[in-house]
């Protein structure tokens, strides 16, 4: 299994009046190309999750394992998981420094030991995934450029090491909607070639929309773990922890105290017109609703 | 994520917390000053024992209050190196190229290390032992009588309580982009000295761009709260120049405290 | 006399030695007490407009008067600031302070608040955002929601009329969205504020008395919500996503399902879907 997480934990800051614990005895697999989402409130230990992941933080118990091997042992090569493996911070635009945009990419390719010309041409590829024109942009100054290509820069950052896993804390966060689109979009497209995704996130639309699978994480442990349609049928349960619920779900159980027979296993918005197409396509209700609504068949 | 202010004040009972913050702030002026007096080997032997006093009045872990020290040790190799290899002196130990060891340069070095050492442990006791609101509130007691002189009191103990309140936000993002940064590749903690110095300016750049870009942010909401500096109304295109460009120096200040203490 | 009376707004800006044109010819009217929405993509100019309203940028060409005060005249500007109060987007760079009162404080220590005063406008302030007796908490361990219901605090507290959210939810949580924009409704509907919320959020902008899109510096339409927001031409000519109601709505559409009328809220769009049935 490619990550794998023994009864992982992580405590902050032990020793002083600021102790907690971030982290409890996490458990996980996550296979080759899976899409998954994580949800939970602030100080849940999404961030922490995804940072024991990537390696920035040592367990305090437990072990991380990625490919087979412990990457916080004694002997493991740090360089091999850098080059598998890439991280998008909230607001990456924050990371730019360098005086062009080629060198801000190639930074990130400091250490792979790859070659100048296969150095180049990876930087002109993760351009291109994130809609630039190489030519164009790679001799501007990055921290010239507007917000939101600032944004696909630091994206484009992440892209061109071409890693296995891809994690995200809050990717989209300060995104318009047309922005946010594009770069799901891009994140889909890398999925759909065999890149793991890891996505932590606040937006539940968003992860109903595109995680396969989703993790909740309350106070540090993981609560649900399972397909996204079956973690948001399960809406009350995401309510009593005051978790966002995706758009979809809490219209289908709408509808449903309507009396319509809606499917609840919703969780993405094209499964959610589908549904009402199919519904309407049936006609009628099973029932008289509670509203006193006239009923008819078609 | 875990909202810690980069382990600054840590709460507790200990004499130091307990005494008052204005007397704690004037006892950092006069420890200033018996530092910056100090040159012989007993003199400092004096301070270093103080410095034991107060951590033990401090109820602090000494890992704790030693803790800034290990992060700068870089800093200070670099300062004793500069004064001992380039001190002019009479009559060196060994030149080469530009390079002038001297026994005078070496003293010097040590000098001033050990001066700097002693300052950033006792402020580093002073502020875990304080919290920000004791803090901004002695600023503004001990600045007080100098209205009275004509000094712009109040700008000041402004520039100081904002600086406050941006250090932890500081702090927080130079972590952030630090992690961002290590996952790209920079090496922060690698044993090659030359590693560490290249991975430097993929941390400092960004703070800076940063901080002046909130600097930037937060003059313009100071203008929109009716803020004037002295008075005056500076009339242009855009904000007033003259809270822009003192938003700058405060974030600077932060800055600065924010790599001694987080670095 | 209206809040805001704007004719004719022009701004332009220096860029590689010429100039570029940010606001072109804006006309807009903002009555007291109403709620009022400017939508338009990044660059639209939404926030250059909002920036005159306060005079954070002078006023280059064209009228406004705000709060019966005219924002050309720099002797009525700091007078205009107090009347006409902003929320920026980012939390944590509005704060001078790291003490929520000290903070509030702020603004009435720049309008030569008697400090006796003091204490109790900012307990009233704080009132008013939903935060009573967080007079002493750290600015820096509050949520985001908080932060910017603290920043409010501060324009309230030297009663300001008009109040400009600019981008205010953006970077908050969909709690901290969701606890701001009930405080701005409730000062709205309770104490008759005028409010200007500049967003892309759709969702916080449904129930705004009037919506303006803007786009290339331009106003492209102006008017009711249920007009604005339901025009997908018009929606796509100015870069904005329609809400989900309307999209869905027209996708329904295009898959052969039509609903009676076209839904702006969530509310209204199960209300329509079960009219089907």
């Amino acid at each position: 299994m490619p990550i794998v997480l023994e009864k992982a934990s992580y405590t902050y800051a032990p020793g002083t009046p600021y102790e907690a614990a971030a982290l409890c005895d996490i458990d996980l697999q996550i296979a080759d190309g899976e899409f998954i989402g994580i949800m939970g409130h602030t100080g849940s230990g999404k961030s922490t999750l995804l940072q024991l992941i990537a390696g920035l933080i040592t367990p305090s118990r437990g072990k991380v394992m990625i490919d087979g091997c412990d990457i916080n042992a004694r002997n493991y090569n740090r360089d091999v998981l850098r080059k598998k493996l890439s991280m998008i911070f909230q607001y990456p635009e924050y990371q730019l420094f360098e005086t062009t945009v080629e060198k801000e990419l190639a930074f990130s390719l400091k250490h792979s030991g790859l070659p100048g010309k296969e150095v180049k041409e990876r930087v002109r590829r993760a351009l291109e995934a994130v809609g630039f024109s190489y030519t164009r942009v790679r001799s501007l100054s990055p921290l010239g450029l507007s917000g939101g290509e600032k944004r696909k820069v630091a994206i484009a950052c992440a892209l061109v090491t071409e890693p296995k896993i891809l994690l995200l804390d809050e990717p989209v966060a300060g995104l318009d909607p047309r922005g946010r689109k594009e770069f799901l979009e891009i994140i889909t497209r890398r999925n759909k070639a065999g890149t793991t995704i890891i996505m932590v996130s606040h937006d539940a639309d968003v992860l109903g929309n595109y995680a396969q699978r989703i993790l909740v994480l309350n106070q540090g442990k993981l609560l649900l773990d399972g397909p996204a349609k079956r973690v948001f049928t399960d809406i009350e349960k995401l309510e009593a922890l005051k978790l966002g619920v995706c758009r979809p779900r809490k219209l289908a159980r709408r509808l449903k105290e309507c009396g319509i027979p809606f499917p609840q296993d919703i969780a993405g918005y094209d499964e959610f017109i589908a549904a009402v197409v199919e519904v309407s396509k049936k006609g009628g209700m099973s029932h008289e609703p509670d509203t006193g609504r006239h009923v008819y068949s078609r | 994520m875990s909202r810690i202010p980069a382990g600054m004040y840590i709460p507790g009972k200990s004499f130091l917390h307990r005494l008052d913050p204005l007397a704690k702030l004037i006892g950092l002026i006069i420890l200033l000053a018996a530092v910056i007096a100090a040159s012989s080997p007993g003199g400092y032997l004096l301070l270093i024992l103080f410095i034991g006093v107060l951590l033990a009045l401090s109820g602090l872990p000494f890992k704790l209050a030693i803790a800034p020290l290990r992060r700068t040790y870089l800093f200070f190799a670099v300062i004793f190196l500069m004064n001992a290899l380039f001190f002019a002196d009479v009559d060196p130990l060994w030149t080469w190229w530009i390079f002038s060891l001297s026994r005078t340069g070496l003293i010097q070095g040590a000098n001033v290390v050990l001066r700097l050492a002693i300052i950033i442990v006792a402020g580093h006791i002073l502020i875990s032992t304080t919290s920000p609101m004791e803090i901004t509130a002695a600023f503004r007691r001990l600045l007080k009588p100098l209205q009275y002189i004509n000094i712009p009191v109040d700008i000041v103990a402004l520039i100081v309580s904002v600086a406050i309140h941006f250090i932890p936000v500081l702090a927080e993002e130079v972590e952030m982009i630090r992690k961002a940064q290590t996952v790209r590749g920079a090496r922060f903690d690698s044993a090659r000295l030359r590693d560490r110095a290249a991975s430097l300016l993929p941390l400092v750049i960004p703070v800076f761009v940063n901080a002046f870009k909130r600097a930037d942010e937060l003059a313009l909401a100071m203008e929109a709260r009716g803020y004037r500096g002295e008075g005056r109304r500076v009339s242009g295109p855009e904000i007033a120049f003259q809270a822009r460009d003192f938003g700058a120096v405060l974030i600077m200040a932060a800055i600065c405290a924010v790599q001694i203490l987080v670095l | 006399m209206n809040a805001i009376e704007g004719r004719d707004i022009s701004h332009s800006y220096a860029v590689d030695g010429s100039w570029a044109l940010s606001l072109c010819g804006v006309n807009i009217t903002v009555a007291p007490g109403e709620m009022v929405a400017i939508l338009g993509h990044n660059g639209s100019g939404k926030t250059t407009l909002a920036k005159h309203f306060n005079a954070l940028l002078e006023l280059q060409k064209g009228e406004l008067t705000v709060a019966g005060l005219e924002a050309s005249d720099p002797s009525a500007v700091w007078k205009l600031r107090r009347k006409c109060g902003m929320v920026f987007q980012n939390p944590d760079n509005q704060f001078v302070s790291s003490v929520v009162a000290e903070d509030i404080a702020f603004g009435l220590e720049n309008y030569g608040t008697p400090p006796e005063d003091i204490p109790r406008r900012v307990e009233e302030a704080l009132r008013l955002v939903g935060m009573a007796g967080a007079e002493k908490r750290s600015t820096y361990m509050l949520s985001g929601g908080q932060k910017q219901r603290i920043a409010l605090a501060g324009v309230l507290a030297v009663d300001a009329d008009i109040i400009i959210f600019d981008e205010a939810t953006v970077m908050l949580d969909p709690a901290g969205r969701q606890e701001v924009m009930e405080t701005i409704r409730r000062l709205h509907a309770q104490e008759h504020k005028t409010i200007i919320l500049i967003s892309h959020y759709m969702e916080d902008v449904l129930d705004a008395d009037r919506v303006y899109i803007m786009a290339g510096g331009e106003i492209l339409a102006a008017g009711p919500p249920r007009e604005m927001l339901t025009d997908l031409s018009l929606l796509a000519a100015a870069g904005l996503a329609p809400p989900f109601a309307v999209q869905v709505y027209y996708d329904l559409l295009a898959a052969g399902v039509e609903l009676a009328r076209c839904p702006l809220t969530e509310e209204e769009l199960v209300e329509e879907i079960c009219r089907l049935f």
